[in-house]
C-alpha cells in the first residue's frame, strides 16, 4: 500500500498532477450540483410569491430571472 | 433568407481567413523561429552570439564527464554533422544521458565552449516497458545502420 | 426566422431529455474512471525503458494526455455550436457552446498543470516557453477570453454574438497546438515535447490512456448537459413550460 503511495519516490508528482484533477473535476460538479439547485429554488419561491399575489404572474416571474442574467 | 445566407457567408470567409492565418502560423513556426539551434546551425553561424540560445541535439555517447563533487559536468552535444562541447554546473535530468536527446540553454563562450545555464532531458514518444524497448531498440539500431541517411539534430532526438 | 423550429420548441424539449440522460452519462464516467485507473496504476509496468526510460512518474500520462486531448476537442466542438448559432440564430446553439466552454477550460488547465508535473521529473523543467505548451497555454486564454467576454456583456444576445465570433477566430490555434509536434518532416518541429504515436505504446499503457480518455469524454458530456440545464432553466424562467415543471399541478 504505501509503495503504492510512494510511486517509486516520484509520488509528489504523480500524486500533484492526480489530486489537481480530482479536485478540479469533482469542484465543477459541486459548482454545478449547487448552482442548479439554487435556481430552482429560486424560480419556485418566485413562483409561490407570485401565487399569493395572483396577479401579473408572467411579469413577476419573468422580472428577475431577467434581471439577474443582466448582471 | 437573405440575412442568413448573409451570415453564412461571413463566417465562411471567416473560417478561410482562419485556414489561411493557421497555414501562416504553422510555416511560421516551422521555419525560423527554431525552439532549439543544432549544432551544425551554431558552427554555420545561425545562432545569435550576443543572447542566450537554446543548442539541441544528441549527446554524443562517450563524452560525459562530471568533474570535482560531480556537478562540474561536460559533454558534448551533436547533430551527426556537427558537434559541440557543452559546460554545465548543476544537476542533470533524471532522464538525461548519453545518446539521447537534450536541450541545453545558455550562450556560446569565445572558446566554442556552450556554457549552459538549463540542460533538459529530451525523450522520445515510445512508452515500453524496458525488456520490450531493448528489443525494438536493436531492431531499430540496425534499421538505422543500415539507411544511414544524414540525420539532423531534431529527427535523430525524437526517433530513436 | 420565424420558421425556425428550434426558437421555441427546442429548450423546452431539451430540457427534460438533459434530464434523463445526465445519470447515465455518470454511469460510465464511474466505470471507465475506475478502470482506467485500475488499469493504469495496476496492470502497466512500473518502468520505461528504451530512450524513454521514465520512472512511475510515466503515469501521468493517463491524466495529461486524456485532458490534453479534450481541451482540443471541446474547444471545436465549442466553435462548431458557436458558428450554428451565429448563422441559424439558434439560442440554444449559443448555450450549447456556452455549456462546453468552462469543462473546456478546466481540461485545458488540467493539461498545463499535470503537464508541469511530469515535466519536472522528466524533462528537468516545470515549465519551458516550447511551441506545444506555449500554445496549449494560448489555448487557456482563448477559453477564458471567451468566458470573459461573454461575462462582461450584459444584453445575452450580444454577449453569444461576440463570443462566438472570438471562438471561431480562436480556431487557429487547434492546428498550430496540432502542428506543433505532430509536423510531418521532424526536423522541421524542433521543440522539447516529444511527438505522439500510439502505435509506440505498450498495450496496457495505451488501454488505460483510451479508457481514461473515454471517462473524460462521459464526464465532458455530463458537466456540459448540467450547465446546458441551468442555462436553459435561467433564460428560459419566463416560458410557460418552465411554470408548469415548477408547478405542475397549479394551473396558470
Amino acid at each position: 500500500m504505501s509503495a503504492f503511495f510512494a510511486q517509486g519516490g516520484y509520488g509528489f508528482f504523480v500524486w500533484s498532477a492526480y489530486g489537481m484533477a480530482a479536485i478540479v473535476l469533482i469542484a465543477e460538479v459541486m459548482q454545478l450540483r449547487a448552482r442548479q439547485r439554487a435556481l430552482l429554488a429560486r424560480l419556485a419561491r418566485l413562483q409561490r410569491l407570485a401565487g399569493t399575489a395572483s396577479t401579473d404572474t408572467q411579469g413577476t416571474l419573468g422580472a428577475a430571472p431577467g434581471q439577474r442574467q443582466a448582471k | 433568407m437573405k440575412a442568413r445566407q448573409k451570415r453564412l457567408i461571413l463566417i465562411g470567409l471567416a473560417l478561410g481567413l482562419i485556414g489561411l492565418a493557421s497555414a501562416l502560423a504553422i510555416t511560421a513556426l516551422n521555419s525560423n523561429i527554431s525552439y532549439f539551434f543544432s549544432p551544425s546551425q551554431v558552427i554555420a553561424g545561425e545562432a545569435p552570439l550576443d543572447h542566450v540560445f537554446r543548442l539541441g541535439g544528441l549527446v554524443q555517447p562517450g563524452t560525459l564527464r562530471r568533474q570535482g563533487n560531480g556537478l562540474l559536468v561536460e559533454f558534448a552535444v551533436t547533430d551527426n554533422r556537427a558537434t559541440i562541447q557543452v559546460a554545465y554546473a548543476g544537476i542533470l535530468p533524471d532522464l538525461f544521458k548519453e545518446g539521447a536527446g537534450a536541450v541545453a540553454k545558455g550562450r556560446l563562450r569565445p572558446d566554442g565552449v556552450f556554457q549552459a545555464e538549463e540542460v533538459l532531458a529530451k525523450h522520445d514518444e515510445e512508452y515500453m516497458p524496458p525488456e520490450v524497448a531493448k528489443t525494438l531498440q536493436t531492431a531499430h539500431a540496425e534499421g538505422v545502420s543500415q539507411t544511414k541517411t544524414p540525420p539532423t539534430a531534431e529527427s535523430a532526438g525524437a526517433s530513436h | 426566422m420565424a420558421l425556425n423550429p428550434f426558437k421555441f420548441a427546442a429548450p423546452a424539449v431539451f430540457y427534460p431529455l438533459a434530464n434523463r440522460l445526465i445519470p447515465w452519462f455518470w454511469t460510465l464516467t464511474g466505470i471507465l474512471l475506475a478502470l482506467g485507473l485500475y488499469w493504469g496504476f495496476f496492470q502497466t509496468p512500473d518502468q520505461l525503458g528504451g530512450n524513454n526510460a521514465q520512472k512511475e512518474y510515466y503515469r501521468i500520462i493517463f491524466v495529461h494526455v486524456p485532458a490534453a486531448w479534450m481541451s482540443m476537442w471541446l474547444y471545436v466542438i465549442m466553435v462548431f455550436w458557436a458558428a450554428v448559432g451565429l448563422v441559424f440564430n439558434t439560442r440554444l446553439s449559443f448555450m450549447m457552446a456556452n455549456a462546453v466552454a468552462p469543462t473546456g477550460a478546466i481540461f485545458t488547465f488540467l493539461a498545463l498543470w499535470t503537464g508541469a508535473f511530469w515535466g519536472r521529473p522528466s524533462w528537468g523543467t516545470y515549465w519551458d516557453w516550447d511551441p506545444r505548451l506555449t500554445s496549449e497555454l494560448v489555448l487557456f486564454f482563448l477559453y477564458l477570453g471567451y468566458l470573459a467576454l461573454h461575462a462582461a456583456i450584459d444584453d445575452q444576445r450580444r454577449a453569444d454574438r461576440a463570443a462566438a465570433l472570438l471562438a471561431i477566430v480562436g480556431l487557429v490555434i487547434v492546428p498550430v497546438i496540432y502542428w506543433s509536434i505532430n509536423c510531418p518532416d521532424p526536423t522541421q518541429c524542433a521543440s522539447l515535447h516529444q511527438r505522439s504515436n500510439l502505435t509506440r505504446i505498450e498495450g496496457n499503457i495505451l488501454f488505460a490512456m483510451l479508457t481514461m480518455t473515454l471517462a473524460f469524454w462521459m464526464y465532458s458530456f455530463a458537466t456540459s448537459l448540467m450547465r446546458l440545464r441551468t442555462l436553459i432553466l435561467e433564460r428560459e424562467a419566463e416560458a410557460s413550460w418552465v411554470q408548469e415543471l415548477l408547478n405542475p399541478r397549479g394551473g396558470r
